[in-house]
């Protein structure tokens, strides 16, 4: 398999700023609204903690909440298998499609990416659409999805019309193709032009589908529930409408209780698309004519019975260690090259695709840590990018630098060596270009002045041998405790005023909410309101 | 209190300023400090190179270098939280582990100072590095220390909290990624003309100032931490 080229590809990406302007737009759009919410919620961090332990809870009892599921399933008449492979996974599915007919619809799901289940059932003469808005846009397009949550990120809403044109008929006004510049208001109107668009396509696909696939959030052992979260509705009419419904999950989807899904529905939203609540949830737990469950295994017991890397399959896939990445922020989702992206892909992707393949992914991070900071089940992904690279290099898996790493660490090991190294700075300054590592550096940067002389040089020459200077009282400078100013008054606020605060509070969307309820109130014909 | 100065490899050979700047105002606040001369690296490049071995065999050298002092202080969040955070996976539960602290976090959380006598003319944007705002939460005592300098008005910049790009050996491996990161958090910054683009990690000040001396840019001006509080001692 030949090894996915991740600098190379980035390298085509950055030349792409608007790509890049993009995906900064959505994502810190996303992690202001996130850290909004997670200001207001006083006990954010004991759910982190709860939602940590129900995903470990769900990891160490896997094979017994395993059995259970399908016993539940089976129990109340629906199918479960177990595929191995992703092609196992494709050919079961493509099956029970023929079965009933040609028609699917389908709601986003990342393990169908991954197992390239809509490649599969097109080469079987299956007619496929993606009904999540953001997926049925890269359809269109002929792309990958490129963000876990959201799948379109790295396209502009004129973009997303050129799109709508091209595939769909859709006549975008005159400005998107003129270039010419206009307000956030205009923009906003053809976003909403748009999504009704699609949502008249879409609506006769719904209708004529014979199978729905789905994928799920969750499997909840206790109750043999598979549960499926969203904002669009479309999950709720790809799986009540056609006579089939077939859900595709990950082994790694299986929790143990009811609770425990509580506590991962109240971090999952807050953590993917700022919401406190999604706008749907549904629950299968009832008999159902004709449903059938398909779980992925691929590469997920290895990694289950891997001690130190076991963690990864406690995510949630969220989405949060990608808004927060800077890496994923400035090269997009495709250039990581695999069905997840970002921090959590790099990770996951040498694991379900070929450590060879994906063996550069890990070392593609600044490891600032940022993507650990915000992980709702605490996986501590930079960590685990430290682990993997150490894996990967003591498989001979990763070149480059060894020669200098090597000879750092010998020469290293002397500090005289340090001294020899100052003396010698100056020569390998101006000669850095000759290495690979040197000309890497600076094809962008200068590299330091040599200074006069060495910090060791200076100490042996202004403290080393001296006296020592005989000692102050440490605390002779006390801590400044300047007086903090007094918080000023608790202004009097009318009862709008404090409904708005509370909403601006609650989150980024809190403003126009105020802004509908009011007009509501004034349709009401009650435009003299009772605010205080 | 005599404590033990750790000198990242890096600082000893490219920035003694920063270094000379550490030791004055430590012996300002009246703190003893010995700097161990058989020290080099804390194999922070081999580690996160996945060089585990060579990595190993300096973390060992340093606990043997290190560990006849009570404390150890060190102008480098990233290489102090290397000792603190990662040593665990190289040398286990050693004690030098603990007792290493960032200059900042030092001064503030150990002596109990912040208020050093400062001083230092103009505006400022801050970079705490990753390593000490994530892995080690020193940022507070940075900013504590920085709001007492006289004559200093830190500036808020959109990218505050973003990292700088560089990520040691990331730097040379993915120069493309970093050098961007570097563009994106210099920005605001320029966007704001600010004097000084203040840091605890010299680290990050050599990959953002070797981009703005690239680009021909005198402002701002990279300073460490040490270099801004050594202006509490006369003549520094």
């Amino acid at each position: 398999m030949s090894r996915w080229p991740i600098r190379q590809v980035s390298r085509d990406k950055l030349g792409d700023r608007a790509l890049s302007d993009k995906v900064h737009k959505a994502t810190l759009h996303t992690m202001a609204g996130r850290a909004g919410l997670v200001a207001s919620e006083p006990h954010w961090e004991q759910l982190r903690t709860r939602a940590r332990e129900a995903r470990v809870r769900a990891l160490d009892d896997h094979d017994a909440l395993l059995a259970r599921f399908c016993d539940k399933l089976e129990a109340r008449g629906v199918g479960v298998t177990v595929a191995k492979t992703p092609a196992q996974a494709c050919e079961h599915i493509t099956r029970l499609v023929l079965d009933v007919g040609i028609r699917v619809t389908k709601s986003k799901s990342l393990t169908s990416e991954e197992v390239g289940l809509n490649a599969a059932l097109q080469m079987a003469g299956v007619q496929v659409t993606e009904t999540d808005l953001g997926e049925l846009i890269v359809q269109l397009a002929n792309q990958p999805p490129s963000h876990v949550t959201a799948p379109a990120i790295h396209l502009s809403t004129e973009d997303i019309a050129h799109i709508f044109a091209a595939h769909l008929g859709m006549q975008p006004p005159a400005w998107v193709t003129s270039g010419e510049k206009v307000d956030e208001t205009q923009r906003r109107q053809l976003a909403r032009d748009l999504s009704l668009h699609a949502r008249a396509h879409l609506r006769e696909r719904f209708i004529g589908a014979d199978v729905g696939i789905s994928g799920a959030n969750f499997l909840v052992a206790e109750s043999g529930t598979v549960v499926l979260v969203e904002n669009e509705g479309n999950i709720r009419l790809t799986t009540c409408l056609p006579k089939r419904h077939v859900v595709l999950a990950g082994l790694d989807k299986l929790i143990a209780t009811d609770a425990d899904l509580g506590v991962l529905l109240r971090v999952l939203p807050v953590s993917a698309t700022a919401q406190r609540q999604p706008c749907y949830v549904s629950l299968f737990a009832d008999p159902h004519p004709d449903m059938h469950v398909v779980l992925l295994d691929h590469g997920r017991t290895e990694l289950l019975h891997d001690p130190e890397l076991r963690d990864l399959l406690a995510c949630i896939r969220c989405g949060a260690c990608m808004n927060a990445c800077p890496v994923y922020r400035n090269v997009g989702g495709h250039a990581y090259g695999g069905a997840y992206p970002g921090p959590i892909g790099a990770l996951l992707m040498p694991h379900l695709d070929g450590q060879h393949k994906f063996a550069d992914l890990p070392f593609a991070s600044s490891l600032c840590g940022a993507c650990t900071e915000v992980c709702p089940v605490k996986i501590q992904l930079h960590e685990h990018l430290l682990r993997m690279r150490a894996r990967l290099t003591e498989r001979g898996l990763v070149r480059g630098l060894g020669w200098t790493l090597g000879l750092g660490t010998r020469a290293m090991n002397r500090g005289s060596n340090m001294e020899l190294a100052s003396k010698l700075y100056p020569l390998g300054r101006s000669v850095a270009a000759l290495t690979p590592a040197g000309r890497a550096w600076t094809s962008s940067r200068e590299l330091p002045t040599a200074p006069r002389e060495s910090f060791r040089a200076w100490w042996r020459r202004e403290r080393a041998g001296r006296e020592v200077r005989p000692a102050v009282e440490v605390a002779a400078h006390p801590p400044e405790c300047a007086p903090k100013p007094a918080p000023p008054p608790e202004p009097t606020l009318s009862l709008r005023d404090r409904f708005a605060a509370r909403l601006a509070e609650l989150g980024p969307s809190g403003e126009s909410e105020l802004h509908l309820f009011e007009r509501g109130d004034a349709a009401l014909g009650n435009a003299s309101t009772h605010w205080v | 209190m005599q404590v033990g100065l750790f000198v990242p490899c890096f600082v000893d050979l490219f920035y003694p300023e920063v270094a000379i700047a550490t030791v004055r105002v430590l012996e300002h606040l009246g703190v003893q400090i010995d700097y161990p001369q058989d020290q080099t690296c804390c194999g922070q490049p081999q580690f996160n190179a996945g060089r585990r071995d060579d990595a190993r065999a300096l973390a060992l050298r340093f606990c043997r270098v290190f560990d006849r002092f009570d404390t150890v202080v060190t102008p480098s969040g990233s290489c102090a939280s290397m000792v603190r955070h990662h040593y665990g996976a190289l040398v286990g539960d050693h004690p030098v582990r603990g007792r290493v602290f960032e200059l900042s976090e030092f001064l503030v959380r150990h002596l109990g100072a912040t208020n050093l006598g400062a001083k230092l003319e103009g505006r400022a944007a801050l970079h705490v590095g990753c390593h000490a705002e994530r892995e080690l939460n020193v940022g507070r005592d940075t900013r504590a220390l920085l709001e007492h300098v006289q004559g200093l008005s830190i500036v808020q910049v959109r990218s505050s909290e973003w990292c700088c790009g560089f990520g040691g050996t990331f730097s040379v491996k993915f120069p493309e990624i970093s050098t961007v990161m570097g563009r994106r958090k210099l920005e605001p910054m320029l966007d704001q003309d600010v004097d000084f683009l203040i840091s605890t990690d010299s680290s990050c000040l050599m990959h953002l100032a070797g981009m703005l001396s690239r680009e021909g840019r005198t402002r701002p001006r990279p300073v460490h931490v040490a270099e801004v509080l050594a202006t509490c001692v006369e003549g520094a």
